[in-house]
């Protein structure tokens, strides 16, 4: 495999590239779904093949394709140098940054392989969990009027050699569970939940999900939602958001702003780009005791990885220290382009896709509070455990939260449910409002998007609850 | 005998009750170019060979990136085997074939030069129009797919794209998106987008901060098509039982205005979204979705078809129905007529981050960006920034109060269905706005 990859590689230096990189990409990914509580299908999904990028005279150009030999392999390079040749009048100024590269394996071995575990367990467990989800919701008087349960078995293995000696050999499993769940009472309507788990892992990943329990309590909460929420009254509390939340406001609000290609304009007519670059931004968001970080190198994460698509060791990032907006997250070319260098954040989804900047895991740093010590600071407010809808303007500036699982915080304590109070708020805003942090850390899976095309890539979201004070909610009907 | 027929052939000889077996050979070239420079060339051909089959109650997939077809046999016969240690019932029939299609359409040219030529053409006309930068994509692929199903359908088919998205900035800030959507890429007209990114661009610039609340607004065609697009995928019958879609049990009821006709066209020649059959080989034909306001029915395939007691719509999807091309009916004028009309709103061009609350009551926010006009007296008399639609599909197709005749494909990053849009006037849209 190294040999054909480096056979093209060095076929597209001859051809004049000054950078070249060659990767073998291999993803089979294994799905077994049920709706409604019956087996909808069983897929396995397995795609693998090759890709050039290449520099020339500034110009970057990717070509990648499938089913190739040695020959098959040159004519792939030759296209990526000939698509670099055809910028004209869109001619660019690009190059790689002097970054150290790796010489490195990356294998993830898992305790209980995929293969161990046979399609009728798979798909029993989520039978069962469906069950107990419906079980929960008829014990609430409500009916749970639709479920859709997905679980996906996903090996990706990488070889990777570039021009600039890095060479990487990586191996990950990953596993993964997302459920959209609908609980109906006839009399109070209807609440739905999506939700989702991963982690890199084997099989083992999946069982200390506890699925059974977990569907189970969701649906339970789901009913007491639908059956005891009331409306608010729009206005100035104080907001406790629980980890699933602050873990996307994280992702959304420290991470995707601090992605160097937004603020370099690379993302600019898609998922767009970021108010740090604009004039007069404000650094410090927050106070001294807020950091947010990214670190791909957390053990069992769903956005686990050593080093990246460019042969860089990956570390821990802070976006936010002790306040202020910190470290960006870089590519080669986008370290190049600030004078800086990359701090291991390219990452491709397919053999087909070329690697962009990404996020792993990213997350508030914990404080020292308990939950309780949280909500003790509360005179009048709403503890926001879940959400279902959220979205963020392209600067990634104005973002909405609209609460799922939500409590009104009387004197400390919790006291009655509400029903969709709507967080709409600035960037800067919502980081200050902040006056503490919970000790309690918890991560959620999500699939970030971002790129044309679209790659939706496995990222950990997370945080400890935190506090906000007098921040405007919007009220619900 | 083609690679489709090659593993047919073990779907056979295995005795599958329902088999479909289909390969796919793309070619893509697309430009990434971002402040009026390249960002990156792309170019990217792939094989992929799915194969399905539905048998005693149940269904299993795989889809392969690989030519060998001796490689994919072996999956599929692991495939059969692990299936059939489990399934139990009965399974809904694959639509009988053969049938016969409309002839495959021509294979465009798709050359990396002439791409990027185009796209340089549209950056100058952004320039021209007023812009300082401009940022987008440009890709044109095209799809040689064959099929056949175990029902003795069996088909070739050409499925040509292009799509050329610029976004174009002005020195504030303000930004305007021009877009252009074909199947071949000669017909894209890359001045006429740049013109349009630009020119918005310039128009929007000084856009001041305006308060939330209802408002009357005209939806130019990129958001109303993202509305119409949603409209299109709660209308499959996966979704709808799912509890996924607002048009659960409206069949024949009031879910719009009486103006609206939704329909899903594949058969229109050339457009990105025309193909002569579905997934399951069923030849493809218009069906109406909203006929004056009134939920004509769902789009189906031979299983959720079976389910609900009615024929398939040629919506296959093996596992979910999907629309394929929608098109929105047409009215009078462009969004410049419309908000002659409406006096007093806003003119909201582009918007994207669609997401819901709840599925079933169709409850969602959009996040307007690009140029939004404020309309007072029928003039356009400044911009505004910083503002959020909060509302229900229902209540939004309901309160349609005109649409355009400016209809336009539309297909980009937050609108996967190539839809055929005008803009529309609706009543009392309600927008929200960050408070701190």
């Amino acid at each position: 495999m190294e040999d054909l990859l480096r056979s093209a590689m060095e076929h597209a230096l001859s051809l004049g590239a000054e950078y070249a990189e060659a990767r073998h990409q291999s993803d089979v990914s294994e799905r077994t779904v049920v709706k409604n509580g019956a087996p909808e299908v069983s897929s396995v999904e397995s795609r693998s093949g090759f890709s050039l990028r290449v520099v020339k005279r500034g110009c970057m150009a990717f070509a990648a394709g499938n089913g190739l030999d040695a020959a098959g392999l040159r004519g792939l390079a030759a296209k990526a140098v000939r698509a670099a040749d055809a910028s004209g009048a869109l001619k660019a100024e690009l190059r790689m940054d002097g970054s150290p590269v790796c010489d490195a394996k990356d294998v993830l071995a898992p305790r209980v392989p995929f293969a161990d575990v046979p399609l009728q367990e798979r798909t029993s467990l989520l039978l069962e969990s469906h069950r107990r989800a419906a079980d929960s919701a008829a014990a609430a008087g409500c009916r749970l009027a639709g479920a859709f349960m997905s679980l996906g078995l996903l090996r990706t293995e990488k070889t990777i050699i570039n021009s600039d000696g890095g060479r990487l050999l990586s191996s990950i499993p990953r596993a993964s569970m997302n459920a959209f769940l609908t609980v109906f009472s006839p009399e109070r309507g209807a609440v739905q939940r999506h939700i989702s788990k991963g982690s890199a892992s084997g099989w083992e990943g999946v069982e200390s999900w506890a699925l059974e329990e977990s569907m189970a309590e969701e649906a339970a909460t789901l009913a007491k939602v639908v059956n005891e929420a009331s409306p608010l009254s729009a206005g100035r509390k104080d907001l406790v958001l629980g980890p699933e939340i602050i873990g996307l406001v994280a992702h959304e609000s420290a991470g995707h702003p601090s992605e160097a290609d937004r603020l370099l304009g690379r993302e600019a007519a898609q998922a767009g780009e970021t108010f740090l670059s604009e004039r007069g931004a404000p650094r410090r968001v927050g106070r001294p005791m807020l950091n947010v970080v990214d670190d791909p190198t957390l053990p069992g994460s769903f956005g686990r990885y050593l080093y990246d698509d460019e042969c860089v060791a990956a570390r821990r990032r802070y976006l936010i220290r002790g306040g202020e907006f910190d470290e960006l997250l870089h590519d080669r070319s986008s370290a190049a382009a600030m004078g800086t260098l990359s701090n291991g954040s390219s990452r491709s989804l397919r053999y087909d896709v070329e690697p962009i900047v990404r996020m792993a895991n990213t997350f508030v740093e914990p404080g020292d509070h308990s939950l309780e010590e949280l909500l003790e600071g509360v005179k009048d407010g709403i503890y926001m455990r879940s959400f279902m809808e959220w979205n963020i303007d392209d600067r990634r500036y104005n973002q909405r939260y609209v609460g799922l699982e939500c409590h009104r915080i009387a004197d400390g304590e919790l006291a009655g449910l509400l029903r969709g109070p709507a967080l709409e708020i600035s960037t800067p805003a919502l980081w200050s409002s902040i006056d503490a942090i919970g000790r309690d850390l918890e991560f959620s899976a999500a699939l970030c998007g971002k790129g044309e095309p679209m790659q939706g890539i496995p990222v950990w979201t997370g945080g400890p609850p935190v506090r906000l004070r007098g921040v405007h909610m919007g009220g619900s009907a | 005998m083609s690679l489709a027929h090659e593993v047919m052939e073990t779907l056979l000889r295995l005795g599958v009750e329902n088999g479909v077996v289909s390969s796919a050979r793309e070619r893509e070239v697309l430009l990434r170019f971002s402040n009026d420079r390249m960002t990156v060339a792309d170019a990217v051909e792939g094989t992929t060979v799915s194969v399905f089959v539905r048998e005693r109650g149940r269904k299993a997939g795989i889809t392969l990136g690989e030519t060998d077809a001796s490689k994919v046999e072996a999956a599929v016969e692991s495939m059969v085997a692990e299936m059939r240690r489990h399934g139990g019932g009965g399974s809904v029939p694959l639509p009988q074939g053969p049938f016969r299609y409309a002839a495959a359409a021509e294979e465009p040219p798709v050359d990396v030069e002439e791409m990027a030529s185009m796209a340089a053409a549209a950056v100058e006309a952004a320039r021209s129009a007023g812009a300082t930068r401009s940022a987008g994509s440009f890709k044109a692929s095209v799809t040689s797919l064959s099929m056949c199903t175990t029902a003795g359908a069996e088909g070739e088919a050409l499925l040509p794209e292009a799509e050329l998205s610029l976004r174009s900035f002005s020195p504030d800030g303000s930004s305007g998106h021009g877009l252009a959507v074909a199947a071949d890429p000669r017909r894209i007209d890359a001045a006429a987008a740049g013109r349009e990114a630009g020119g918005l661009a310039r128009m929007s610039m000084g856009a001041s901060e305006v308060k939330g609340g209802k408002r009357d607004a005209v939806l130019a065609p990129m958001v109303f098509a993202d509305l119409a697009a949603e409209a299109g995928d709660m209308a499959s019958a996966f979704y709808v039982d799912m509890g996924m879609s607002f048009l659960k049990d409206k069949e024949g009821k009031d879910v719009a205005s009486p103006l609206l006709q939704l329909s899903d066209d594949p058969t229109i020649p050339g457009c990105i979204g025309t193909r002569p059959f579905d997934d399951e080989g069923s030849p493809t034909r218009r069906n109406e979705i909203i006929a004056d306001g009134v939920l004509q029915g769902y789009l189906h395939n031979s299983e959720t078809a079976h389910a609900h007691g009615v024929a398939s719509t040629a919506n296959a999807g093996l596992v979910a129905p999907r629309p394929f091309n929608l098109t929105v009916g047409a009215g009078k004028g462009g969004w410049e007529d419309l908000a002659a009309e409406m006096d007093r709103g806003l003119v909201v061009t582009n918007a994207w981050y669609l997401r819901y609350q709840n599925h079933a009551a169709g409850e969602f926010s959009v996040i307007p960006r690009d140029a939004v006009f404020v309309v007072e007296k029928g003039e356009v008399v400044g911009a505004a920034k910083g503002l959020r639609v909060s509302d229900t599909l229902s209540s939004l197709l309901s309160n349609i109060e005109a649409l355009g005749g400016d209809r336009r494909w539309v297909r980009w990053w937050e609108v996967d269905v190539p839809t055929l849009s005008p803009s529309a006037w609706v009543r009392d849209v309600s927008f929200t706005r960050s408070t701190m």
